[in-house]
């Protein structure tokens, strides 16, 4: 008997080795899986949730919930948990917990802010990027590495009453009749609006903010107190905002019930949180007149899987999903808002839907460029950190 | 120096009497004391006096002034009184030193720095405190607290001084000591004291006025002396006295003018009292002082030793007589052993008959077995 | 107050004197405690000080051009250094900080202490009124009053233009100044902590013996010079803890500045702090934390130095005589009338105000067919839609929160309650050793510390190698509440100990008693009333606090709390306005149920 059993528990060992020995690591599966359909996926995902594996994912928006809701019902033996986290603490707390050995942590992100996911996930080897090589046509390369699942703007939205048109050029908003008049939220409390700052400083958008001041001031801009053009705006931009509105949300359902003229460069999809009554006091200031300069700016969402996922498969799934016209444009999904951009240039907009495509949004918005803001960071922080007041 | 004059003062409080109806009159210089035992209403007549309890109804009046009138709606504030009041617990003011507890009501009256210390040294020396001068409440003992506390009330030289129990928190032999003081400081003072306690030893070896009060009602008000041997009820007899006057229980069998023949202690016996007898029933109640009870060979009275508390000057023997304990005391070095019969007389022509219903005294007078 | 007993046993052998020291349960719990204190506060504070001289990953990296985890005195350089960026991330917000804590310090005791001393000590009408109803504010989350402010005062002419309760029923536009800023910041925490300084100097004054201004007043001084020469000095010690205990709070709170200071960029070092650690300028962020910390230092050793001089004020000997009050005559109505208005603003308005904002549609609009009970009830599918969860009371993840909240509060009173019963009893029996000194001390310190703080430094304490198995979870939240509300606990365990005489238990010992028993069948229900108010003061703190749980919750639905913070930020403020509503009934529920079973209530626990 004792033989017997003793030979039971050494098969037990081996072939619990077995797994051991040919586990492969998140990387290679994720190579792997991007090469597969998602049938293929499917089922290698089955197997993960068969072996106890549950995927967790935390997200900055709720619409992902949306999404795995719908992303269950298509898959209906996966189980996905949606965790909500909060922008400010998304990259302590993941920092943190991710290959620290804590049990039960996320499998999988989508998070906004690029230049710390780069920072503090990406360049740690604490997350990973995943692109389907099925869609590597239908996105554009820069938005593949890491994968972008969907991009969201903030515009420059005022307050139409009493016959306000808002501007057209850019440089109005730092004259004096615009003080106190724009509201945006504190870039030191939101990281995208401190990138989008940053970014105004970039060749490209510097030299836009010289032709507009040309075509504001009628002449050329030149080298005063400020090293560039940029600088000198985001000085005399700062000093006329308003911070009253701690977030977006509020930013949009206040500019709406307040005064008339105010001025909000905020995140474009909140128009949804504004009560019906008042949603006709808004207008989209790029959607009525062509502004000189920038009318907003568009940060992208990325999905990266973590070090320490137990389901490397299931995520490879969900981000296909996510990618995919089904997911995005699933019921009461992304697609179904304003201001949410599919980087897949095959899903369109729904009609009902006032908003324009994403490659509208392209040369009026002002993106997000990794390598030039985690190189710029600490100069231009210190210069906007300053001036916040 | 004044005199206090209550007319019908009661104090309610809800349904609760504290004070039924007192009459009183505290003659100028007088010193009386408010005795009695705990919830008598003895604090709550002496606030009122002062000024820091109202009345619910009646009339209060110092020096000929009404500074309460519950008809005419009067009622003078306790600062606007001129009294000095002594606390239980003195009530000194824990962060100033004892110059500054003393100063502070002088600097009340806006005397100039000179004077006030002058006044201050007076006190000091009066009350053999000199040396606490610059210290705190907090460092001193119980005594010397004591003495502060009156040095502070008595620095502005208040016409009435009221107290309230100023010794109970005191050992006995500092009690002692600290009662002479007080009634030095009565004769030297020349004001008018008033003095609440439930020591009746305090009461007796103090006064010139002892105020009995029992459940709000006035009991006696009489000097010292006269409420010791002339106890108007059963109450103050028991009260007043230390050890206890005897009670000898009585049925009375036949009155007939100054005459009464009682029946006590399982024998007849014959009072004969000072003058007429009126409102006796048919049970009384004999008291007799353990004085006027001694231990003589041949007595009219019966018993057995119970117990003797011997104190070298004087000795307490309580006697059981069949089913009534009497005491007895015995001047002198003696003891008696326990359980040895002995004989007590009924001497003397001050004993007291009461009427056991009402508890009021009807006679005085000597009793013959 | 006794003495404490000599040590006899000096010159015995150490085996001796260990076997008699050991044999005393009250040294077994000190050392015990001390151990536990000092690995769960001074533990974060070496990790906290390790990181002010460290390089991070992230800004400080690229900035300093550093490795990561090499000693610095950068951050110092740049925080303090006389620059632009200096001034605007630390001495400004400083200053400000400074202003709001002294600020609130000195309103909240005018206020509390005024109708403390209105209630114990003149015959003011309405009296349970008032003082059952002061209460309240102390109860509500402090950014909540935050909000209640600008919902009361936003008009169009400030901020937004977006119009509140004030101009829309009355046409009044208050200035600016009076909405946002360094004025409302003073008033909300003042506001949020009077009842605090209403019962902490309420205690004292109804425990004060009237006689000591009786006998000022037989000596005919005015009422006047009678509060100002007796009253106040001898309540002095406890005017100026509350006070510093107000000064601490106030100078760390963070949600408060969050609320009214961005509108007109007015910052404290609580909201810079939070932003330098967002950027990644983490050494900056904890010497700002450090510096709080120090501050509250500072204000416990002028605390003790202050009540060290001067031996507690109690009145010597004697029973205390009948209280005679201060008739206010023709003044007691005006008075009164004027009271009931003032705290049925700061008290009863909130909830109000609360309540309307939680049924309108369109912020500002308060006719009643704007009003709605969907945030409540409802189940339209198109709030759905828009990301939100429909009625609060239909919504399962929101009863969960509430569970795991209301468990939390629960887990945290019941432990929290009994260690501050236990090191009462420690501290007490063995007062003025070297030992119970250092537990006092120790007990108290986790008061001074920030919250944010705390919770950055044990995020990283749980994400280290020895106790990751701590994060995310339920325990771990448990484990941060509980030091972090000790410290009222410890205090009123103390104060409940030192009412009950040693003879009481030595009556016990002599009988054979041992010591668990003499615990709960003797000291305990003596004390019954107090102790178990110590229990419910943590219930309060626990369900009113976010900073503390933020980092630290796995998703922020986890909890009531941080769920409504996150409401605040990115749902309706419906929503926000309604969780909030229930919080402080829950709060209110817990109170009024404990104190009808047991007699005890929150307001014994701090010392009223």
């Amino acid at each position: 008997m004792k033989r017997f059993l003793s030979l039971i528990l050494v098969a037990i060992m081996v072939l619990g080795m077995i797994p051991a020995a040919s586990a492969e690591t998140v990387q290679e599966a994720l190579a792997a899986a991007a090469k597969m359909t998602n049938e293929e996926l499917y089922a290698k995902a089955k197997e993960e949730a068969k072996a106890g594996a549950q995927m967790k994912f935390y997200s900055t928006t709720s619409f992902a919930e949306k999404a795995a809701a719908n992303f269950m019902t298509v898959y209906p033996e996966l189980a996905l948990v949606y965790n909500e986290i909060d922008d400010a603490e998304t990259y302590t707390i993941l920092g943190n917990t991710i290959g620290s050995g804590v049990k039960d942590t996320a499998d999988m992100g989508l998070t906004q802010n690029g230049p710390d996911l780069q920072t503090y996930l990406l360049d740690e080897e604490l997350a990973y990027t995943y692109f389907p090589e099925a869609l590597k046509d239908v996105v554009d390369e820069k938005n593949q590495n890491p994968a972008i699942v969907t991009y969201i703007n903030s515009l420059l939205i005022y307050h139409n009453g009493n016959g306000s048109v808002g501007v057209n050029n850019i440089w109005q908003l730092t004259e004096a009749e615009w003080k106190d008049k724009v509201f945006f939220k504190n870039p030191t409390n939101e990281t995208v609006n401190i990138n989008f700052l940053i970014m105004l400083t970039s060749p490209e958008w510097n030299a836009k903010l010289e032709a507009a001041y040309q075509a504001r001031y009628g002449k050329a801009w030149e080298k005063g107190e400020f090293d560039t053009c940029a600088l000198q705006f985001i000085d005399a931009f700062l000093k006329n905002v308003n911070y009253t509105y701690t977030s977006a949300s509020k930013m949009a359902a206040g500019i709406a019930s307040g005064a008339a003229g105010n001025m909000g460069l905020f995140v474009f999809s909140k128009l949804r949180k504004v009560d019906e009554a008042d949603r006709g006091n808004l207008t989209v200031l790029q959607l009525e007149n062509k502004v000189e300069g920038f009318s907003g700016f568009m940060y992208p969402i990325y999905a990266t899987v973590f070090k320490d996922t137990d389901c490397p498969y299931t995520c490879a799934l969900f981000i296909n999903y996510l990618l995919s016209e089904e997911g995005f444009a699933g019921p009461k999904s992304w697609n179904s808002s304003q201001g949410y951009y599919s980087p897949n240039k095959t899903i369109a907009k729904p009609e009902d839907i006032q908003d324009e495509a994403y490659d509208y949004w392209t040369d009026c918005l002002v993106f997000e460029d990794l390598e030039y803001i985690n190189e710029h960071f600490v100069d231009v922080y210190e210069f906007i950190a300053t001036r916040v007041g | 120096m004044p005199e206090i004059i209550l007319e019908n003062v009661t104090k309610r409080f809800d349904k609760f009497v504290a004070v039924d109806n007192l009459n009183l009159y505290i003659a100028d210089r007088g010193f009386v004391t408010l005795l009695g035992p705990s919830g008598c209403g003895k604090t709550t007549t002496l606030r009122m006096i002062a000024g820091l309890e109202t009345p619910t109804t009646g009339r209060i009046l110092i020096d000929g002034k009404p500074v309460f009138d519950s008809q005419k709606g009067i009622n003078v504030p306790p600062n606007k009184r001129d009294i000095g009041f002594l606390f239980q617990n003195y009530a000194l003011w824990p962060h100033m030193t004892v110059y500054e507890n003393i100063a502070f009501g002088l600097e009340m009256l806006k005397w100039d720095k000179k004077r006030i210390a002058a006044r201050v040294d007076e006190m000091l020396a009066l009350l053999k405190i000199e040396q606490f001068v610059k210290r705190y409440p907090a460092e001193l003992s119980g005594g010397q607290q004591q003495r502060v506390a009156i040095a502070r009330t008595l620095a502005p030289s208040p016409k009435v001084l009221f107290m309230d129990e100023p010794l109970s928190n005191l050992d006995a032999k500092l009690r002692q000591e600290m009662r002479t003081e007080l009634k030095r400081l009565h004769t030297d003072t020349n004001s008018t004291f008033v003095y609440v306690t439930h020591d009746q030893l305090e009461a007796m070896t103090l006064s010139t006025q002892v105020c009995l009060m029992n459940n709000g009602l006035l009991q006696q008000y009489a000097p010292p002396l006269e409420i010791y041997s002339d106890p108007a009820n059963l109450f103050v007899a028991e009260f007043v006295g230390n050890p206890t006057m005897n009670f000898i229980p009585a049925k009375v069998k036949k009155i007939d003018g100054s005459t009464v023949t009682l029946d006590a202690l399982g024998k007849e016996a014959v009072f004969t009292a000072k003058v007429p007898v009126e409102n006796l029933g048919e049970e009384a109640v004999l008291g007799v002082r353990p004085e006027f009870l001694p231990i003589q060979e041949g007595g009219a009275v019966e018993g057995r030793v119970y117990s003797t508390l011997p104190t070298g000057m004087e000795t307490t023997v309580k006697v059981a007589c069949g089913d009534t304990m009497l005491t007895s005391v015995v001047f002198g070095n003696v003891d008696y052993p326990v359980d040895t019969p002995i004989t007590l007389a009924v001497n003397g022509n001050g004993l007291m008959l009461y009427d056991k219903l009402s508890g009021n005294a009807v006679g005085q007078g000597s009793i013959a077995f | 107050m006794r003495k404490p007993r000599p040590n006899s046993l000096q010159h015995e052998p150490l085996i001796y004197r260990l076997r008699a020291f050991v044999t005393n349960p009250a040294n077994l719990l000190l050392v015990f405690f001390l151990l536990v204190l000092i690995t769960l506060s001074l533990m974060p504070m070496v990790t906290m000080l390790t990181n002010m001289f460290t390089v991070h990953l992230g800004t400080e990296k690229k900035m300093y051009r550093l490795p990561v985890g090499s000693w610095t005195l950068t951050h110092f350089k740049k925080l303090f250094e006389g620059s632009d960026w200096s001034k605007v991330n630390f001495w400004e917000p400083l200053k400000n900080s400074f202003i709001v804590a002294i600020g609130a310090g000195i309103l909240g005791i005018a206020i509390g202490g005024s109708i403390a001393w209105f209630v114990t000590r003149s015959d003011l009408k309405c009296k349970k009124f008032i003082s059952s109803v002061f209460v309240f504010p102390y109860m509500m989350p402090a950014w909540t009053l935050a909000l209640f402010w600008t919902n009361m005062f936003q008009n169009s002419k400030v901020g937004g233009g977006n119009i509140g309760m004030v101009e829309a029923v009355f046409g009044v536009c208050m200035p600016e100044w009076f909405v946002f800023g360094l004025f409302p910041m003073i008033v909300v925490i003042g506001m949020h902590y009077s009842p605090f300084a209403y019962l902490l100097i309420g205690g004292i004054l109804k425990n004060m013996d009237a006689t000591l201004e009786d006998s000022a007043t037989i000596l005919k001084a005015s009422r006047w010079t009678i509060i100002r020469r007796i009253t106040v000095p001898i309540v002095m010690p406890a005017i100026l803890s509350t006070f510093l205990l107000i000064f601490s709070s106030g100078f760390s709170s963070y949600t408060v500045p969050v609320f009214l200071g961005s509108a007109v960029k007015t910052y404290t070092l609580s909201t810079k702090m939070r932003a330098l650690i967002q950027a990644g300028y983490q050494g900056q962020g904890y010497i700002i934390a450090f510096i709080s910390i120090l501050m509250g230092c500072i204000i416990l050793g002028i605390n003790q130095w202050f009540t060290g001089k001067r031996k507690s004020f109690t009145t010597v000997t004697g029973k205390s005589g009948q209280v005679s009050l201060v008739k206010l005559r023709r003044a007691n109505w005006p008075i009164t009338i004027v009271l009931i208005i003032f705290i049925s603003f700061v008290a009863i308005m909130p909830l109000i105000s609360f309540a309307l904002e939680s049924v309108i549609r369109q912020p500002g609009n308060y006719r009643l067919s704007n009003m709605t009970l969907h945030f409540w009830i409802g189940t339209e599918a198109s709030a759905y839609e828009t990301g939100m969860i429909a009625g609060i009371l239909l919504n399962d993840t929101m009863w969960k929160a509430v569970g795991r909240q209301v468990l939390l509060a629960l887990v945290v009173a019941l432990i929290v309650g009994t260690s501050g019963m236990l090191i009462g009893y420690a501290c007490v029996r063995r007062r003025g050793s070297k030992l119970s000194r250092a537990v006092e001390s120790l007990a108290f310190f986790p008061y001074l510390m920030p919250a944010m703080a705390f919770g950055t430094i044990y995020l990283a304490v749980a994400t280290s190698e020895n106790f990751k198995w701590l994060y995310g979870t339920f325990g771990l939240l448990v484990l941060v509440s509980a030091v972090k509300f000790l410290p009222f606990a410890s205090r009123s365990g103390v104060n409940s100990m030192l009412q009950i005489a040693p003879e009481i238990e030595e009556a016990a010992i002599i009988f054979g008693v041992p010591w668990r028993k003499r615990m709960t069948r003797i000291l305990f229900p003596i004390q019954k009333s107090s102790i178990l108010s110590g229990y419910l003061l943590p219930v309060i703190s626990v369900m009113r606090e976010v900073a503390l749980f933020t980092l630290l919750v796995p998703y922020a639905r986890y909890l009531l709390t941080t769920m409504l913070f996150s409401f605040n930020e990115t749902g309706y403020a419906q929503y926000g306005s309604a969780v909030t509503l229930l919080i402080i009934l829950i709060i209110m529920i817990i109170n009024g149920l404990t104190n009808k079973l047991t007699g005890a209530s929150f307001d014994k626990g701090i010392g009223g």
